[in-house]
């Protein structure tokens, strides 16, 4: 079978993030071996960043965000041929900090932006901001996206847009299917690497629509692809060691 | 400054910015005023208030606090003075 085997983990979101899922992802590169490996968006959290951010938030400490999101990213990237990390909405707080901030605050967060261009540099992987239009991963005729729209809606929207995609944001693995010429144009949720259960929505509903799960599959040379999706179920993950032609 | 940049310092570098981040704002106690409330005050121009004031913390007569406060949507450095009473200036 010709083709390029890949995988896409989003949200990982540094020290919030889960460990079995982490271990699983891990684990399944090992076996998998994917060529193509995609983080699409949000390898940090930064609630301290956040515009509006409360005293809690400020007060949490950076260290254990910031290690967290470069291990997994080291992790995650090591042994891939053409890795790719796209920013998310939270990883983008650091920019638009740097941006908005001024003195000695300024000049933390361009050193931030700094040592996330050299992690990113230090895993052969290319960085896409967090932008409607230029933040957008072509593999074949998929496209990647870290996700623009969020709530019940957000896979339908996405594939209004974006036709065939998969995206982050969200943290759900939701599915719209589109009408299309070509065939159905489908945007699918890849699902999330974090805890689900986290301080910020524990009153929200949408949560329960939450998984944890990351997508892989095989990257046809004329651009079609097979896409597969491995979901946390009562703590495993299944998902598949080879792929076969029939 | 943040440390210079290299994988050692990360740590040291996110330290420094958590503790950045929760600077306290503005000094505790009474008595502080920035540049610009020393010359409202006074009624001194700019250039005179500049160098008085800097001359009096050289001297020891008026001591120093930098913090940052929210200006709009922009946290910016904020520097802040104030006299060290005649008292205290005796005993020293």
């Amino acid at each position: 079978m010709k083709g390029q085997r890949f995988v896409v983990a989003a949200d990982s979101h540094g020290d919030q993030q889960d460990e079995e899922t982490a271990n699983a992802l891990f684990a399944f590169c090992k076996d998998y071996k994917p060529e193509i490996r995609v983080h699409a968006g949000d390898a940090w959290d930064f609630r301290n960043l956040r515009k509006g951010a409360s005293d809690d938030e400020k007060a949490a400490s950076l260290v254990d965000d910031w290690e967290m999101g470069v291990d997994f990213i080291r992790r995650f990237m090591d042994g891939g041929k053409a890795n790719h990390f796209l920013r998310g909405n939270h990883d983008e707080r650091m920019w638009h900090f740097a941006h908005n901030a001024s003195g000695l605050l300024r000049d933390y967060a361009s050193d931030g932006i700094k040592r996330i261009e050299r992690v990113v540099a230090q895993s052969r992987a290319t960085m896409l901001p967090y932008d409607s239009r230029h933040g957008v991963l072509r593999l074949g005729h998929l496209k990647v996206i870290h996700g623009f729209f969020a709530g019940m809606g957000a896979a339908r929207r996405h594939s209004i847009a974006y036709g065939n995609c998969i995206f982050g944001h969200t943290h759900a693995t939701d599915s719209a299917p589109v009408e299309h010429i070509d065939g159905p144009a489908e945007a699918r949720g890849i699902g999330c690497c974090c805890k689900i259960d986290m301080a910020y929505n524990q009153h929200s509903v949408g949560k329960l629509r939450h998984d944890n799960a990351w997508c892989y599959g095989v990257l046809f040379p004329d651009g079609t692809y097979q896409l597969f999706q491995a979901k946390k179920i009562n703590g495993s993950f299944y998902a598949a060691e080879n792929v076969k032609k029939y | 400054m943040p440390p210079k940049m290299s994988r050692s310092t990360d740590k040291l570098w996110a330290e420094t910015f958590t503790n950045a981040l929760q600077h306290p704002k503005r000094p505790e106690g009474e008595g502080w005023m920035t540049l610009v409330e020393i010359r409202e005050r006074f009624k001194t121009g700019q250039r005179r208030t500049f160098v008085t004031v800097h001359a009096l913390v050289k001297e020891g007569k008026m001591e120093r606090f930098e913090g940052l406060q929210q200006k709009g949507q922009i946290l910016r450095r904020q520097v802040w003075y104030r006299p060290i009473p005649l008292k205290q200036l005796k005993t020293r």
